[in-house]
């Protein structure tokens, strides 16, 4: 991989999933919060939040709706952190809390059209090594622009089932390994692989034009 | 597991979703408007649920709220509350004029009999042939008890003399004009009774 593109997933993956210093530091908040300080879980929130909105995006490719979920999140996450007794990392009970209200929203909202909402987004992809890659001569469409990429590919993301679709955004999209998704799902990390596989070979299909 | 190029071209399409991002300054304001909502439903906790009720009801109608946010007059679930205790207490206060115009027990018919009520005590000794009194209308009853007693008729001289054991006074009664001897049946009417 580009240098530069393996700093910049570095970088992503460091924010993905937590140091050892960050979990007892999470640790030390959690504690606090439990006891009913709120500027200890506000801390909390602040660690956690781009993480747990950008599961909630990708979940649900709307901006609106993981906003929502996001604050939801937290907002269940406070109300249960008494039943919370440690027994996972605060990250992966939160992460989980996530998963199921997306998962409980998309299940509400499943005859309703995805809207896509990106152009809230701030995108800046151009800068990306992966998508120079991709938008030059060695991919067979030069000619298409980044949203027309974009749109394919979020749209071949909705197609998945939602537990596809989980495993996906966890692993490829957030960089959590096997055994953390696992956790989260509370399934075995061979049930994580084989959902990574049939998923992968789904956005294959879909993705035909930009992966050959 | 994927090792071949289309899986990994499928990958690092995949890791561009990485940089969607929300607008810049977007996280600025999240963790105070989770806390906002915090506070928010810490502070509805504290409520009692039936003000509460109350509250989401004036909330639900879009009408005022006053400072406290409980209570105001207007709202659907106040509407439907007051509604059902105007039901019960005016219910109550007719259950309370019934149970005294007809159940009470100083007006019952057994105290009244006790009492010796005579439109009580009537339709007790003159249900024989009537058929109206078995009802209890107190109207429809006859208000007197009928009592019959045997009137003996003699005639010595040229009036009739006339004895019962009805303990009316004399001159109560009157003998139409009789003639000839003999026993005869005569009418006899009471002062006041009908002819």
């Amino acid at each position: 991989m580009d240098p530069i593109a393996e700093s910049t997933e570095s970088t992503i993956l460091a924010r993905s999933t937590p140091n050892a210093e960050e979990a007892s530091e999470a640790v030390r908040r959690v504690r606090r919060a439990k006891a009913g300080d709120l500027a200890a879980y506000d801390q909390l929130v602040h660690q956690f939040q781009e993480r747990i909105y950008g599961l909630c995006y990708h979940m649900t490719s709307n901006h609106e709706d993981a906003h929502d979920l996001a604050q939801d999140t937290f907002v269940k996450a406070w109300q249960a952190l008494k039943s919370f007794k440690g027994d996972s990392s605060f990250y992966t009970w939160i992460y989980r809390i996530a998963v199921n209200t997306c998962l409980n929203h998309l299940k509400l909202r499943r005859n309703r059209t995805p809207h896509l909402s990106l152009n809230d987004l701030d995108l800046q992809p151009e800068n990306h090594p992966d998508l120079v890659a991709l938008v030059s001569d060695k991919t067979p469409r030069r000619e298409a622009n980044l949203a027309e990429l974009q749109r394919r590919l979020n749209e071949a993301i909705l197609k998945l089932s939602e537990d596809h679709r989980t495993v996906v955004t966890l692993h490829d999209i957030q960089g959590l390994p096997h055994d953390q998704i696992a956790k989260i799902l509370g399934v075995n990390p061979g049930t994580v692989r084989s959902r990574l596989f049939y998923a992968h070979q789904q956005l294959q299909g879909s993705l035909a034009d930009w992966v050959k | 597991m994927i090792d071949d190029e289309p899986s990994k071209r499928l990958q690092q399409l995949l890791r561009l979703k990485r940089h969607e991002t929300p607008p810049p300054g977007y996280f600025n304001e999240f963790s105070d408007t989770v806390l906002d909502r915090i506070r928010a439903l810490e502070s509805e906790r504290a409520i009692p649920k039936w003000r509460r009720w109350f509250s989401r009801g004036s909330q639900s109608s879009n009408g005022p709220i006053t400072e406290s946010g409980l209570w105001f007059v207007g709202g659907w679930n106040t509407a439907i509350g007051l509604s059902m205790l105007v039901a019960t207490v005016g219910g109550l206060y007719w259950a309370s004029l019934l149970t005294n115009s007809e159940g009470m027990p100083d007006n019952s018919p057994q105290q009244a009999a006790r009492l010796g009520h005579p439109s009580v005590v009537a339709p007790a000794a003159s249900t024989v042939g009537t058929g109206l009194a078995a009802k209890s209308m107190p109207e429809l009853v006859e208000p007197r008890s009928v009592q019959f007693h045997p009137v003996t008729v003699s005639m010595s001289g040229s009036s009739p003399e006339l004895s019962s054991t009805n303990p009316l006074p004399s001159g109560l009664f009157q003998l139409p004009g009789a003639s000839g001897g003999g026993s005869e049946a005569y009418r006899v009417r009471f002062g006041n009774s009908p002819r």
